[in-house]
C-alpha cells in the first residue's frame, strides 16, 4: 500500500458489491402449506399491529422504518437509493479492508473544520431531495476521477478535490460554476449552491481537505456540509450507487 | 534556504510517522500552532494528506491525553539506500528553483507537447485542466472553456508530484513506487520516452535527469556550463533490455534524456511510439 493511492485515492479493484436479490424473505412455496398459512397469518398479524406494511413480499432490508427507497430527479435523471436486499450479502474488495496504513488512511475528526456541519446518510438523501433536486444545491465526490467512474452516490458531481486547492489555476472557474461571484478580490457568494461532501469516507482526508479549500476561498460554513461516513459508509449499508 | 533544509526535514519524518504527538490536555494551542504553520503551505497538493497534524487540530471533540504514532510499514528514509533527490534541498536549492527544474526536465522529455495534445474533455485526461473543466461540466456550466495555457501550467499532477517528492526530500524508492501506481491508475501523464518495456515507469532515469539539472544551477553561481549533450561521431545499434526507456537510452549515449527524439525519428519504421519499445529489439543510435 503506497501513500499514493490512498492521497489521490484511486484503485482499480471493484469493490464486488453484488446486485441486489429480492425474495430471500419469501417462504418456500414447497413447504407444508398449512404451517406456511399459519406463519403467513400471525406474520400478517404481527404486522398489522406495529403498523408495519402488511404486504406478503415485502422487502426486508428498509432505509428507515418509514421508507423503503428514496427517489429523487437532479438535472433530469432520475435516481433510486434503496439498500442491496440480500441478508447475507457481504462487502468485499476495496471497501472491505480493515487496516489501511497510517499515515495516510488516518481516522479523520468528526468535523472537516470548526464551523462546517458534519451529516449522516439520511440527511444526504434528505439533500438530494430537497437541494439538489431544485438545483439550489449539489452533492459534491471530492475523489479523483478513477475512483468517481467506480462507482458513486446517486446524483454525486465529481470536483475532485485537488481542483480546489489554490494550485489549480481554474480554481476560480470551478468557485464561479458553484455559485460565487467574484468582484475584484472578493467573491460574493449570496447566490452560492449549497453543497455536501464527501470522499472515500472516515479514512480519506480528501473531502476535509476540499472543505478546507473551499473556506479559504470563503465559501460560507453555513452553504457546506460534511458527510464524513463517505463511500465507505455508504457501501456499508448496501446503499445504491451508480457509475457515472 | 536552511530553513527550507529544516521544513522539508521535519515533513519528512512527520509523514514517515516516527514522531509522537503529546496532547497535553493544558496545550491544546500548541498543535493548533503547528497545523497552521509552513507544513500546510508547504504541502498544500495532492500529497498534504500525509500530514496528521491538521486533521488532529480539527477534531472538536477533547483530545485523548497521549497518541502515539507507530511506524508505519512503508518506506521510510532510513530504508532508503539512494536519496538523490533527497540531496537536492541540502544543496540549497528552493521550492521555485525545484519546480522550474522539475518543469524544464520534463518539457524536455515531451510531457507538455502530449498534454497540450490532449482533449482536456477526454475521460483519460487526468491532469487539473481536465479535470476542472470537468467538474465544470458537471455543475451544469457548458459555457465554460478551457483557454490555451502556458506548459508549466500543462503540467499537471506528475509535476506537482515529483515537485512535492523533492520538497519533502523523499527517497527515491518512494518517488519510484508514487509514480508508477499513479501511472498505472491512468491518473497522471507520463513522457512516453520513459516507459520501459515492461510498460512502468523509468523513474530512475527521470530522477538522474533531474539532479543533473540541480546541480548545474545549484549554489546560485553558474557554474561553468557543462557539456550537457554529448556529440556521437557514428552512428552505433543498442539492444533493449528490460527497464530500459528510450530516455534511459538517450541519456546514456547523448547525455540527455530529451534526445530520445532523434532515437525515435531514427527508428520511425519499427517504433510506432516511444514507450513502445521491447526487449531485445535493436534500435539504431544515430550519429548527432
Amino acid at each position: 500500500m503506497s501513500w499514493f493511492t490512498c492521497i489521490v485515492g484511486f484503485d482499480r479493484q471493484d469493490i464486488g458489491l453484488r446486485t441486489a436479490r429480492y425474495g430471500a424473505a419469501r417462504p418456500s412455496a414447497n413447504r407444508n402449506t398449512r404451517i406456511a398459512r399459519g406463519m403467513f397469518a400471525a406474520t400478517l398479524a404481527l404486522f398489522t399491529a406495529i403498523g408495519l406494511p402488511t404486504t406478503a413480499s415485502a422487502q426486508s432490508v428498509r432505509l428507515t422504518v418509514d421508507a423503503h427507497d428514496r427517489s429523487f430527479a437532479i438535472n433530469g435523471n432520475s435516481y433510486t437509493v434503496a439498500r442491496i436486499q440480500d441478508e447475507s450479502n457481504t462487502l468485499t474488495g476495496e471497501f472491505a479492508k480493515t487496516s489501511r496504513a497510517c499515515p495516510p488512511f488516518c481516522i479523520t475528526p468528526m468535523s472537516a473544520t470548526r464551523d462546517v456541519e458534519t451529516i449522516g446518510e439520511l440527511e444526504v438523501m434528505d439533500f438530494l431531495e430537497t437541494m439538489a433536486a431544485k438545483n439550489e444545491g449539489h452533492l459534491i465526490d471530492t475523489r479523483l476521477p478513477g475512483w468517481f467512474e467506480q462507482g458513486t452516490i446517486p446524483g454525486a458531481v465529481n470536483v475532485p478535490f485537488t481542483t480546489l486547492e489554490d494550485s489549480n489555476p481554474f480554481r476560480d472557474d470551478i468557485v464561479a460554476a458553484l455559485g460565487g461571484l467574484k468582484q475584484g478580490d472578493t467573491w460574493d457568494f449570496s447566490a452560492a449552491r449549497h453543497l455536501v461532501l464527501f470522499c472515500n469516507g472516515p479514512w480519506c482526508l480528501q473531502a476535509p481537505m476540499a472543505v478546507r479549500a473551499l473556506r479559504k476561498v470563503g465559501y460560507p460554513a453555513e452553504k457546506i456540509k460534511y458527510y464524513r461516513g463517505g463511500m465507505q459508509v455508504w457501501h456499508s449499508l448496501g446503499l445504491s450507487t451508480v457509475k457515472p | 534556504m536552511y530553513r527550507i533544509t529544516m521544513i522539508t526535514s521535519t515533513l519528512a519524518l512527520a509523514a514517515a510517522g516516527v514522531f509522537l504527538v503529546e496532547f497535553a490536555t493544558t496545550n491544546p494551542s500548541a498543535v493548533t500552532t503547528r497545523a497552521s504553520s509552513d507544513l500546510t503551505a508547504l504541502s498544500a497538493t495532492a500529497v498534504a494528506a500525509a500530514d496528521p497534524a491538521p486533521t488532529m487540530a480539527a477534531a472538536s471533540a477533547p483530545a485523548p491525553q497521549k497518541v502515539v504514532f507507530s511506524k508505519p510499514n512503508i518506506v521510510t528514509d532510513d530504508d532508503a539506500d539512494q536519496n538523490s533527490l533527497r540531496e537536492l534541498t541540502s544543496v540549497g536549492i528552493d521550492t521555485e528553483q525545484n519546480s522550474a527544474l522539475a518543469g524544464d526536465v520534463l518539457d524536455g522529455l515531451g510531457l507538455a507537447t502530449q498534454l497540450a495534445d490532449a482533449d482536456p474533455n477526454t475521460p483519460g485526461s487526468r491532469d487539473l485542466r481536465g479535470m476542472s473543466a470537468g467538474a465544470i461540466r458537471q455543475l451544469g456550466k457548458a459555457e465554460f472553456h478551457v483557454e490555451a495555457q502556458s506548459n508549466t501550467q500543462m503540467q499537471g499532477l506528475l509535476h506537482s508530484l515529483i515537485l512535492q517528492a523533492i520538497n519533502e526530500g523523499r527517497p527515491d524508492e518512494y518517488v519510484d513506487s508514487l509514480l508508477n501506481e499513479a501511472a498505472e491508475a491512468g491518473l497522471v501523464a507520463v513522457p512516453q520516452s520513459l516507459v520501459t518495456p515492461e510498460g512502468s515507469v523509468d523513474t530512475k532515469t527521470l530522477i538522474a535527469a533531474i539532479v543533473d539539472k540541480a546541480a548545474a544551477t545549484s549554489d546560485g553561481v553558474r557554474p561553468t556550463p557543462r557539456p550537457t549533450i554529448r556529440r556521437l561521431e557514428k552512428s552505433v545499434t543498442y539492444t533493449v533490455k528490460y527497464g530500459d526507456s528510450l530516455a534511459a537510452i538517450a541519456y546514456q549515449h547523448y547525455g540527455t534524456t530529451s534526445a530520445y527524439q532523434w532515437i525515435f525519428a531514427a527508428n520511425k519504421e519499427n517504433l510506432s511510439s516511444p514507450d513502445k519499445i521491447q526487449a531485445g529489439q535493436t534500435l539504431i543510435i544515430p550519429a548527432i
